[in-house]
């Protein structure tokens, strides 16, 4: 009863959300220019702002929220833990380092798909890892220091990437994807990565029905019909395009995944699958309004999106993890 | 699948090393409450498990209304015969109507889209097992032996032929125990079979129709309660010594001196 305008409500809070990035930022734009804008009938100007600006960038911050968001909802079904999160299990990490990679050896410039193709490689790859660990630990104190395992590798390479730059400027790139931004982002951005994090939510939604399942344990949602391994191979499938196609367009963002699915969890009964979209579309919110406030906040230099994102997601994973630590 | 009937025949598993069956036999009926009694380690859960098809042998055969049970995809193996494991906390504290629901899962249903055969299964197994008031109850408020409760519920619903349940009464009290045993022989009278794993004699004497003992991996005794309810048996398979006493025509065990 109480879930049921759930989404809608998210929605709404969604589209609100975009009209208001559209409007504020550091030039000023009154509703019915924006409006005038958003409709293509604008001044050439404004429409510049609102096209290849503002909305591309609340676009972006939507996809990519609501990539990690779905993500991190499913991973937390399939280990069966409030804890699990792309970027605390390292996945986005690794991902952001393959991506790093490619930009940086010249092959996103040379093969169109190269960046998300090579995030994606790294996010399946980590993904792969967890699953495959996860089966072998009852204990997921130990997958979570297998994340931490991957975030620490990942990171080594990536500050070797880094002091081996060849310039000030190609480090600061780095420096941008490894704490996360939408800054810039163009709709050809979102064209890229998003038929990924399409088919990778659409993987992940088509199998919700098994992470109900896997709430009794693995062997009992065996008993209940569940192909366990399949679902494994889904979840791991689907969070690693998402994933991937989310660290192709905004860099590493973590604790999103995280925080989302707890905040929504109580309204859908916990139901580990009814939490996937809510969670998508919470996400994909609270990037884009954590995305305004590092447009608004003044200053010469913008804060990353990534470490206001940590800034909120750390503390609520902190939390978390104390109170399960109570609860047992 | 023809008729629901499960067996096992001189079946052998080990893992790495380890003997966990050793040319073990196991039969189960329609209309039989079939209970299998044995000490920690003695391959209990492994017989269930090569039963079910969950695992294959290293020799022998499982079959399942006479088909490899390893064979069948796991709906329809979960349309066979309805697995209750040991059972651990739920991972997350969802309701019980959705848990009930969840019997359903081998028939395409979800706690939030169930047919018409779904919903009236989920409905009749929740009244069968006094579940109705707690229905939309998170299951971390429930106690233990109101959680057995909604596992009992989850497998009726499934409307299996065929219910495995391995230790469905660990750490409840007496009333629960007899509860939850009431319920699983409600199933057995209506034309299903059982087999349950229980640690407790005299549960297992007042509501089993068979009994098959194991130890060291082997299914050493397989017989009636009267048969091999005995000290002999008692002292064989578990080490103890045993007083067997016939109370009101019911067979009653007291362990130790």
């Amino acid at each position: 009863m109480t879930g049921r305008l759930l989404i809608p409500s998210l929605m709404a809070g969604i589209v609100i959300a975009l009209v208001a990035a559209c409007l504020l930022g550091s030039v000023p734009l009154p509703p019915a220019r924006m409006a005038a804008a958003l409709l293509g009938q604008g001044e050439a100007g404004d429409m510049l702002v609102v096209w290849h600006v503002r909305l591309p960038r609340a676009l972006a911050a939507l996809v990519a929220g609501a990539a990690l968001g779905i993500s991190g909802a499913a991973l937390q079904g399939l280990l069966r833990n409030p804890l699990a999160e792309p970027g605390v299990l390292g996945v986005s990490a690794m991902s952001a380092l393959f991506a790093t990679v490619a930009l940086f050896y010249g092959l996103a410039a040379v093969i169109p798909y190269a960046l998300p193709l090579a995030a994606i490689a790294g996010a399946l790859m980590a993904t792969a890892i967890i699953a495959w660990a996860a089966p072998r630990t009852r204990s997921v104190v130990t997958l979570i220091l297998v994340g931490v395992g991957i975030s620490s590798f990942s990171g080594a390479i990536m500050a070797l990437l880094m002091n081996l730059a060849p310039n000030p400027f190609t480090l600061a790139d780095m420096v941008t994807w490894m704490m996360g931004s939408v800054a810039n982002r163009s709709l050809s951005d979102l064209a890229l990565s998003g038929p990924f994090i399409a088919a990778g939510a659409a993987l992940l939604v088509a199998g919700r029905r098994g992470l109900t399942a896997l709430a009794l344990g693995e062997e009992a949602a065996a008993g209940v019909g569940l192909d366990v391994a399949r679902q494994r191979m889904l979840v791991v499938l689907g969070a690693g395009l998402a994933t991937g196609g989310a660290v192709a367009l905004a860099g590493a963002i973590g604790f999103v995944g995280i925080v989302a699915p707890h905040l929504v969890r109580p309204w859908v009964g916990h139901d580990p699958a009814r939490v996937l979209v809510p969670s998508a579309l919470l996400a994909g919110l609270i990037l884009v309004l954590a995305d305004i406030t590092v447009r608004v906040i003044p200053g010469d230099t913008e804060l990353k999106l990534g470490v206001v994102a940590a800034l909120i997601g750390a503390p609520v994973f902190v939390m978390i993890a104390i109170r399960r630590g109570a609860a047992q | 699948m023809s008729t629901p009937h499960l067996e096992v025949t001189e079946a052998s598993l080990a893992l790495r090393g380890t003997t966990l069956l050793d040319r073990a036999a196991l039969s189960l009926q329609p209309g039989e409450l079939v209970v299998l009694l044995g000490p920690n380690g003695a391959g209990k859960t492994s017989l269930l498990r090569v039963a079910l098809g969950l695992v294959r042998p290293d020799s022998g055969h499982a079959a399942l209304g006479g088909t490899d049970p390893a064979a069948l995809t796991p709906q329809q193996r979960a349309r066979a015969v309805t697995y209750l494991p040991q059972m651990r906390d739920l991972a997350w504290p969802i309701r019980v109507r959705d848990v009930v629901a969840l019997g359903r899962f081998a028939y395409g249903a979800a706690p939030e889209r169930l047919g018409e055969a779904d919903s009236l299964a989920v409905a009749q197994a929740l009244a069968a097992c006094d579940l109705l008031d707690l229905a939309d109850r998170a299951t971390d408020t429930l106690s233990g032996g109101e959680l057995a409760r909604v596992h009992i519920a989850r497998a009726l619903a499934s409307e299996a032929p065929m219910m495995v349940a391995d230790e469905p009464v660990a750490s409840l009290d007496p009333r629960h125990q007899h509860k939850v045993m009431r319920l699983i022989r409600g199933f057995v009278d209506r034309g299903g079979g059982a087999l349950v794993v229980l640690h407790d004699l005299d549960l297992a004497a007042l509501h089993a129709d068979r009994l098959v003992w194991m130890a060291g991996g082997r299914t050493v005794a397989d017989g009636s309660v009267a048969d091999t309810m005995t000290a002999h048996w008692i002292e064989a398979i578990y080490g103890v010594h045993a007083t067997i006493t016939r109370s009101e025509g019911a067979i009653r065990v007291l362990v130790g001196r």
